[in-house]
């Protein structure tokens, strides 16, 4: 029953349909129940694929556009990789679509918003089930799309109008980056399903053109970054917090920005056989997931924390996913599309009862008129901290286990990283867990703990269809990571050894590390990550303490440090005062200085020219018939006269 | 000079008379008939010329020519009426909108 993957796509798409052309002749609440339903069903769709699909095959391999050796076809793949996707951003996805008929309800545009989300994971899902890079970047760009629409989903607020513009250009940086990557993979190869591109001589032959296979990975690299929020084209995400809620939890957090580790793996033959690509990824995703967790630490606004953690978490699997630890990223991808979209709607049931406050310093002691709320932020901080038993812990103790701290180098790691590298990438991870727990309990605190602010007094209620989704949510993050217990069992990577032990992995040159080892436990590591996340808590607690006990707040941070983070190393200050001024300067100088040039030699040369020219031709059209048909009978004697020679001079 | 120079000269004069018509009258009535004139000079000399010969073609042309002449006269004769029923008199250089 592999088919069933074309249902997985085609329900959302037949929901976003009916709900944005019949919307208006729907109630609000029908609306949102096809839109439900449509998740719902695609959900259950991609359980039957799961069950039925065997090896993973493609399916549906109609042609789409035929020219030469140029083949797409609108193929849709089913295996392991394109259904665990799947059925995270189904799953999720339902959950969160159920929770945004309650946050959402009172909204105006009430059923735009349901299209767009809709349509958010109709795009997603053809994403993650191409079977070839074009239909990948249809998705791709689709995704971009929605996440456009959604984060300017309040289009009478310029901030998120801007903020959607910003994630949209950033986007597009990245959709050419990608589509700059498929180019030199059919230049080189020939072809363009990932089944041929991944089996083709060019690519596994025994002497092969690295350059071309480095320059392949960088661009679509570059497309990976941007979805992805890395280093350096990060700077659209905190801003796209402006959208709605949900959309944060859907396509913020828990699936659209997970893209970009999908494609690390997906086309990990690309990837894993590039030598510069190998090390620069990890490094790129350690310098992000330091980089964002230090700017989440003075952050106020409760979901730029949790922007700044997802960007810092994307780091994390980064790491794994370039060095070619793929299980190891994609179970950090599954639990943290659990924990960070239970945090995100937990800050939404927040913001929700606050009536539209997002910044922290404004609640406080709201742990007794939400106990929903604070456990289950409570269950999601814990397992982000990588606390034991939580499912954070497990898949980020994957994560660092690939790296021995000590500089001895994993021996599974032949190619790309050195012992030193490997040593430096795993410290940055041990200080970024450090960092996360402390940011992540500073937020509990100022949030949960403490005095009551002044205007916390009348709360908006959690409704039933924002709360269901909550302990959803809250049992997966603390149980979603026994799949794989170090040493015991690893039911996520016996489900995954269908791809990864084709030839096409297992020819990899760092095959060995794609699945965490099973044998033993890196107890250096763990103690490591464990002892920093633990003391997070307590700096956390102890800086906080007095929120904690009660007292009024005295902290007085170091505030050229703390500007400095709050405004995220002042990165996209520089952006603007470099790159966007660039733009604008050259716009100034084309407006002022080519434009009048211009202006002139258009209107006066052009226009002039054709304007005389004209005027003496117009002369000939006089509308007497008698003249035309004088020039008709004298064209015709021309001709006979010319006739008349050629036929004398034979 | 034989038969078939006198023919030819009297189809060429004809076809002179009728262009001339064409071009220096100003009454459509009278260009037409001018028309008719130079087709039919041309139709002389397409049987001069099957005569001569001892060919079809000419002939067979000269029935394709009457056929087009007819549905022509049949075409112009209903813009001149419609012509003079828009203003009294009927005189091509009243037309001239097509001017530049």
């Amino acid at each position: 029953m592999a088919e069933a993957i074309g249902l997985v796509v085609l329900f959302p798409l037949l929901g976003f349909l009916l709900v944005a052309l019949f919307g208006p002749r729907l109630s609000e609440r029908s609306a949102a129940m096809v839109a439900c339903a449509a998740v719902g069903l695609a959900f259950v769709a991609a359980m039957v694929a799961t069950v039925g699909m065997g090896d993973g095959k493609s399916v549906f391999n109609y042609d789409w556009t035929v020219a030469g050796s140029w083949r797409v076809s609108f193929g849709l793949l089913a295996d392991q990789l394109s259904v665990f996707m799947a059925l995270i951003v189904t799953g999720v996805g339902f959950l969160i679509h159920v929770y945004a008929v309650g946050y959402m309800s009172g909204e105006e545009n009430y059923r735009r918003f349901f299209a767009y989300l809709n349509l958010f994971v109709f795009a997603m899902l053809l994403l993650v089930t191409a079977d070839n890079f074009v239909l990948l970047l249809v998705g791709w760009a689709g995704v971009g799309l929605a996440s456009f629409l959604l984060i300017g989903f309040y289009t009478d607020r310029p901030s998120a109008v801007a903020a959607a513009r910003k994630a949209f250009i950033i986007n597009t940086i990245g959709d050419v980056g990608l589509l700059l990557g498929i180019f030199v993979i059919f230049a080189n190869t020939g072809a363009i399903s990932y089944a041929r591109v991944f089996a083709s001589p060019q690519l596994t032959g025994a002497t092969v053109d690295h350059n071309w296979i480095n320059l392949a990975a960088f661009f679509l690299f570059v497309g990976c970054a941007a979805k992805s929020a890395q280093l350096p084209l990060h700077t659209w995400l905190p801003d796209a917090m402006e959208g709605p809620t949900p959309v944060s939890a859907l396509i913020h957090a828990a699936t659209m920005v997970t893209a970009g580790v999908y494609l690390v793996v997906r086309a990990g033959p690309i990837f894993g056989r590039s030598d510069v690509m190998s090390i620069v990824i990890p490094l790129l995703g350690a310098a992000t997931a330091i980089y964002a967790a230090s700017c989440a630490l003075a952050q106020t606004d409760l979901k730029r924390v949790l922007a700044y953690s997802t960007m810092s978490q994307l780091g994390y699997m980064f790491m794994a996913a370039g060095t070619g630890a793929y299980q190891a990223a994609l179970f950090h991808l599954m639990t943290h599309a659990f924990f960070k979209a239970l945090l995100f709607l937990t800050a939404g049931a927040v913001i929700h009862g606050l009536g539209g406050e997002q910044d922290m310093r404004k609640m406080g002691g709201l742990g007794r008129q939400m106990p929903l709320a604070r456990v289950t932020f409570l269950i999601g901080a814990l397992a982000i901290s990588g606390i034991p038993l939580f499912a954070g812990f497990f898949s980020k103790e994957a994560i660092l286990g690939t790296f021995p701290l000590l500089g001895d180098g994993n021996p599974g790691i032949a190619y790309g990283l050195g012992a030193g590298g490997q040593a430096l990438v795993g410290w940055v991870g041990v200080v970024t867990a450090l960092l996360t727990s402390f940011y992540m309990f500073r937020a509990y605190f100022m949030v949960f703990e403490g005095r009551p602010a002044e205007h916390t007094a009348h709360l908006h209620p959690t409704g039933q269809a924002m709360s269901i989704p909550l302990m959803v949510l809250g049992l997966l993050s603390t149980v979603g990571g026994l799949v794989m217990f170090p040493g015991l069992w690893n039911i996520f990577g016996d489900f995954f050894n269908r791809v990864f032990t084709t030839p096409l992995y297992q020819s990899l040159p760092n095959a060995k590390i794609i699945a965490p080892p099973t044998d033993g436990l890196e107890v250096t590591n763990l103690l490591f990550a464990l002892g920093a996340g633990v003391l997070g808590i307590v700096f956390a607690g102890l800086a906080y303490q007095r929120v904690w006990l009660n007292r009024p707040t005295t902290i007085e941070p170091i505030r050229g440090a703390q500007n400095f983070l709050l405004n995220a190393w002042f990165i996209d200050a520089l952006y603007n005062q470099t790159i966007a001024a660039g733009f604008k300067g050259l716009g100034t100088l084309i407006v002022r200085g080519i434009e009048p040039v211009q202006q002139v030699l258009v209107d006066r040369g052009i226009g002039g020219g054709i304007w005389a020219g004209s005027r003496g031709v117009r002369r000939t059209e006089t509308g007497y018939v008698r003249n035309y048909a004088l020039v008709m009978m004298l064209g015709v004697v021309a001709i006979l006269i010319y006739v008349a020679i050629v036929g004398l001079q034979r | 000079m034989t038969n078939i120079s006198f023919t030819l000269i009297i189809s060429a004069l004809v076809f002179v008379i009728g262009a001339a018509g064409v071009l220096l009258r100003r009454n459509p009535l009278v260009q037409f008939m001018s028309i008719e004139l130079m087709l039919n000079s041309v139709n002389l000399a397409f049987i001069s010329f099957a005569g001569n010969f001892g060919t079809a073609e000419g002939q067979v042309f000269v029935l394709l020519v009457l056929t087009v002449a007819a549905a022509e006269a049949v075409v112009g004769l209903g813009i001149i009426v419609g012509m003079f029923r828009r203003r009294d008199r009927v005189d091509v250089d009243d037309i001239h909108l097509m001017e530049g």
